[in-house]
């Protein structure tokens, strides 16, 4: 250890560490602790002072030294180190009600092994975003053309295929017709836009016009007009492989070579020029992070988290894992300077931790920046090819397809040792396409579909025995398939769970089977291709039809991205109960589920216990101050201590993202008025007036985040407030009809016609129940004496039904979709 | 890894190769490099070169046939000291073949009408190939054929049906020109800089208007009537491209380094498709 007289000069601890007394010491490690900043040895170096202060004073009476080492240990994240002075320190101080939690946190972070990276660090190469993409791509091994018969019955006979083309033309003479008068009628009221108020089919034309809106104004690309997406050079050849199979990081999707692909730009959304969504960091108005998220996140003192009512424990897993799948800005990043926000007099992070301000490791910066222009790439592929189990680069792919002896397995299938995810060597964790942020709810996702693309890789021979299957034509096929069923999930079960809304509903509905096919049949009888179907956008549906990205190209946007901070979905705790199990056997933190903890959780309670266990517990809802305690000072790999609240606030001003209700106007919403719009109590109208200053001039630099929490005058039914839902309007159909592998390549040719039937099929339940047959005597398995599922929706909670507790089961309890 | 093409065979034609780091120019025709070996601005094939970059001049010129439909000059593959300088048009292959060989540096002037002698490249702009040319960059039929007149009229001869013989075209190249190719075909980089500087003063994007190109052209050279409609077509074919009647600072800087035209016809269309 180095001693005191030899901590190097200009060091903070430096004269003070010549007096060995305990309170010169104690100092010391305030001082450290207020001085910290990542990066910096000010802490090594008070620890090592304090280290030879107790070995000169080992007594250490009041144990006032070992809690001090305790708390820098901690803030050095070593955390074995700081649990075993703390708890010297909690043996001298028995009722130290602080040493105790941070022991708590201390222990938790030993398990969880959280100081440690659950994913590669790998930052942006510059080089990488320009080179030609099939540099990196390895061309998969083909022997034959995927098995097609001509005469299948997604392939109509020419009469019936020039009958749906003409239908599609006249309906869509008709529904532009309409979208003009609505348009002309104006779409919105007051202060909410119309589509709210007008019942029927009136309302969903006017949602139809408002998305049509959206789909002409609000893209603001990253490039400049005529330069190909991330810089490529033009004229490159396009690989022929990639029009029928998608590639490792997305690139070649379409015929821009990087369009989609990782590493290109996120965009802007709002109608305004690019150059003005700018970091509103340095504005003076705007009021410190860390006390918006305090007054506004944070779940206030003595209240209990408020859950979502109709939505369990697997909906806020689902989204955090599908997000994965498009979006990520990467590794945060030192260097360059970090965001310091100081911290009140009263402020808890102060008051445990001895912390002046609280630091934030700045997003990394987009390598090859455009003047004038905020861009971050995006870490993984926009396209929603199931990238977060199957990886964002051919390194990744071929690792999770390689089995122990360092070949690529056979059968296409990825590496599931006992069908549990494979442990990744290089970090201790679980490995998968995308494990940043890890818990067990993510591993629980990744690991069902992991299961699932397996599965479609035994399925996939059995049903084409004749086929010279190659294991990189099962592996291609099967992803496409899987990624196809993630999204079915995702745009029919889980957004219709958390917009309960009949026209929102009709529309989401309407992308996938088309409007005529969702309303002919139920739930479980459609299908992507019918007879009947109108090759119509709206009425056959955005799946199957033609590719049309309105004139940008693909890019999800930051607003996107920031429509995603879901976080008071998360909860306190998750409790544990195995299949048959009437109460909980175990209650876990949802923070000792983090990083490491998800594989020892999974290991000892298994993937059906697990999602037996979330199926029956509601999620957080999505409203304000209903953040889990956890998440308010919570340690992750390379930092002790942040505060994920503060994080989405800061994050948002980083990135240029505008305020709340600007960013209505730039979506097409009106403006709110007064915080009396809101329609949130006495309390919070006063603490925004308090923290932002009164309306006019307080409500224009709301944050978003708050805005969008706060902002209780939902659409009816709906989980979260109307400007997230422009946001998932846009993307929702944007994600499908940009996509070729979801419009024109939906076809027998592309994923087999057992493939698009597999498609039909599935859904979260039936996912489930193939993959873990012991759900089976879940309550999601349960029928009635017709044969029908007692829960519709598997985002749903399951130990309640429609008919004992329609306020849990809405979508069924008010007739919105049949089961 | 990387992914073959469908050239994988072989080269198509001899491909030209400017090494950056040696400061060098090369031909590469099958397993061999060639390169002014005596000094007298030309290659031959007598000139094979057997030095330490061979390899990787040969590595390079393979993944350049197979990343790019044409491996047009500029364009670039793993090794980023190795620029394309476009494959030699027939006649280039024929003199190449004999005795005399080729310049050792191709002019930029004729790099630059590569774009349009793309059917058969055989050194001869036909009409069709004009005509196609244009349509490709997105002209109507109509502006197209204007277009393909004007520039077979002014370049082209009747001897040769109004074909523009790209090695010719400097007997042809009107008055009153901005300057930016010298006599002898080359990009005078002082001379362009000079007019990217003007992009430098834009604000935001780098961009001019169309009118302030025009008066950025007319404060620094005399344009004939040719030149200006060219640059006319520029504006046209940017205005297509940006959706306004701007230009920005890397197209215009495009236009003489060859990555313009092969950039328009490589954006994807609303349906995700290319021209090209």
């Amino acid at each position: 250890m180095q001693g005191p007289d030899r901590i190097a000069s200009g060091c903070p601890v430096h004269t003070e560490v010549g007096a060995p007394r305990a309170a010169g010491l104690l100092d010391v490690a305030r001082r450290a602790l207020a001085d910290h900043t990542l990066g910096s040895a000010v802490l090594t170096a008070a620890t090592a002072a304090l280290e030879q202060g107790f070995e000169r004073d080992p007594a250490d009476p009041a144990g006032e030294l070992s809690a001090h080492l305790g708390t820098l240990y901690f803030h050095q994240q070593r955390y074995g180190d700081a649990v075993r002075h703390l708890d010297a320190a909690l043996a001298k101080r028995p009722g130290d009600e602080a040493v105790t939690a941070l022991l708590a946190r201390a222990l938790r972070n030993c398990e969880t092994r959280i100081e440690r990276a659950t994913t590669a660090l790998v930052f942006t190469d510059p080089e990488r975003i320009t080179a030609p993409p099939a540099l990196y791509l390895r061309e998969p091994e083909v022997t034959a053309p995927l098995p097609f018969d001509p005469e299948n019955p997604w392939r109509p006979s020419s009469w019936l295929g020039h009958a749906q083309q003409t239908g599609g033309w006249v309906a869509g003479v008709l529904v532009r017709g309409l979208m003009r008068l609505i348009h002309r009628t104006g779409m919105n009221d007051e202060t909410r836009s119309a589509w709210q108020r007008r019942k029927g089919l009136f309302g969903l034309l006017t949602l139809g016009a408002w998305r049509e809106w959206l789909n002409a104004h609000v893209m603001q690309d990253p490039y400049l007009p005529g330069q190909l997406t991330a810089f490529q050079q033009p004229g490159q050849t396009r690989p022929a492989w990639t029009r029928s199979m998608p590639t490792a990081n997305g690139s070649w999707r379409t015929d821009d070579p990087m369009e989609g692909a990782a590493l290109a730009r996120f965009a802007q959304q709002g109608a305004q020029p690019f150059e003005q969504f700018q970091s509103r960091l340095d504005d003076p108005r705007l009021p410190s992070p860390r006390e918006v998220a305090r007054t506004f996140i944070h779940r206030r003192p003595g209240t209990s988290q408020t859950l979502a009512p109709f939505l369990n424990k697997l909906y806020i897993a689902w989204i955090q894992f599908e997000s994965h799948d498009w979006f990520s800005h990467g590794e945060n990043v030192v260097a360059g300077g970090t965001h310091k926000i100081p911290l009140a007099a009263d402020d808890p992070i102060r008051r445990t931790h001895g912390l002046e301000f609280l630091e934030i490791k700045r997003t990394q910066p987009d390598p090859l920046p455009t003047d004038g222009r905020l861009t971050y790439p995006n870490e993984v592929t926009h396209w929603w090819d199931g990238s977060q189990v199957y990886g964002s680069d051919q390194h990744t792919e071929d690792r999770l397809r390689t089995g122990p002896d360092g070949r690529l397995l056979q059968g296409g299938r990825l590496y599931l040792p006992d069908d549990h995810l494979p442990l990744n060597p290089e970090t201790g964790a679980d490995d998968s396409g995308f494990t940043r942020n890890w818990w067990v709810g993510l591993s629980m996702f990744h690991t069902l579909f992991a299961r699932h693309h397996n599965t479609i890789c035994r399925r996939l021979p059995i049903a084409y025995p004749d086929h010279p299957w190659t294991s990189d034509q099962l592996f291609k096929t099967a992803r496409l398939i899987n990624a196809a069923v993630m999204a079915k999930i995702h745009t029919v079960e889980w957004t219709p769970a958390v917009l309960v809304n009949d026209k929102v509903t009709s529309g989401l509905f309407s992308n996938w089977w088309g409007l005529v096919e969702s309303k002919r049949k139920p739930f479980s009888a459609r299908q992507m291709r019918s007879k009947l179907e109108v090759k119509h956008p709206v009425l056959g549906g955005l799946v199957g039809g033609g590719r049309d990205n309105h004139g940008v190209r693909h890019q999800f946007s930051e607003q996107f991205v920031s429509a995603y901070r879901l976080h008071t979905g998360l909860t306190d705790h998750v409790g544990i109960r195995h299949v048959g199990d009437a109460d909980a056997r175990q209650q876990v933190s949802t923070d000792a589920t983090r990083g490491r903890g998800a594989r020892r959780i999974m290991q000892e309670h298994g993937l059906a216990n697990l999602f037996h266990s979330f199926g029956l517990e509601k999620g957080g809802a999505l409203v304000h101050n209903n953040l889990p305690d956890w998440a308010q000072d919570m340690s992750v790999d390379g930092q002790a201590v942040i505060d994920l609240a503060t994080v989405d606030i800061l994050r948002d001003r980083e990135r240029g993202v505008p305020g709340y209700n600007p960013l209505r106007e730039l979506e097409g919403l009106p403006r709110l008025e007064s915080y009396d719009d809101l329609g949130v109590d006495a309390q919070t109208k006063a603490d925004l007036e308090r923290v932002y200053g009164p309306a006019p001039e307080g409500l224009e630099i709301m944050d978003l985040q708050v805005g969008m929490l706060c902002d209780l005058n939902r659409p009816e039914g709906f989980g979260f407030d109307d400007l997230r839902f422009a946001f998932f309007l846009k993307a929702a159909s944007s994600r499908l009809d940009h996509d070729p592998m979801f419009s024109e390549n939906m076809r027998p040719e592309v994923y087999t016609q057992w493939g698009l039937g597999h498609i039909d099929a599935m859904d979260l339940r039936q996912v489930l129940l193939i993959e873990c047959p012991e759900l089976k005597d879940s309550p999601l398995a349960a029928r009635d004496e017709h044969g029908r599922y007692l829960i519709g929706n598997p985002f749903e909670p399951w130990g309640t039904t429609a008919a004992t507790h329609p306020d849990e089961h809405p979508l069924t309890a008010r007739g919105i979709e049949r089961y | 890894m990387r992914t073959p093409g469908p050239r994988a065979a072989g080269l198509a034609r001899p491909l030209r190769l400017w090494h950056t780091a040696l400061a060098r120019h090369f031909v590469v025709e099958g397993d061999a490099v060639y390169a002014d070996l005596d000094g007298d601005g030309r290659i031959t094939r007598a000139d094979r070169y057997a030095g330490d970059a061979a390899p990787a001049l040969l590595a390079a010129a393979r993944e350049l046939d197979q990343l790019f439909d044409v491996p047009y000059p500029g364009a670039k593959g793993a090794d980023r000291h190795v620029v394309s300088g476009g494959r030699l048009n027939l006649r280039e292959a024929r003199a190449f073949a004999g005795a005399a060989g080729v310049p050792a540096k191709r002019s930029d002037l004729l790099a630059h009408l590569d774009f349009f002698d793309r059917r058969d490249g055989d050194g001869m702009i036909c009409l069709r190939e004009n005509y196609g040319g244009w349509r490709d960059l997105g002209y109507g039929a109509w502006k197209a054929l204007t277009l393909t007149i004007g520039s077979a009229v002014v370049f082209g001869r009747p001897g040769d049906r109004f074909a523009i013989d790209v090695e010719r075209i400097g007997e042809r190249r009107p008055r009153g020109s901005t300057g930016i190719y010298g006599a002898d075909g080359n990009v005078d980089a002082a001379r362009l800089a000079a007019f990217a500087a003007a992009f430098d003063q834009a604000p935001g994007d780098a961009a001019l208007t169309h009118d302030e190109l025009r008066a950025v052209l007319a404060s620094k050279a005399a344009l004939g009537t040719v030149p200006r409609r060219q640059f006319e077509s520029l504006c046209l074919l940017t205005e297509k491209l940006n959706g306004s009647k701007t230009v920005t600072k890397e197209q215009f800087l495009g236009l003489f380094d060859n990555s313009l035209f092969w950039t328009a016809v490589s954006l994807a269309d609303s349906a995700g498709r290319r021209r090209l």
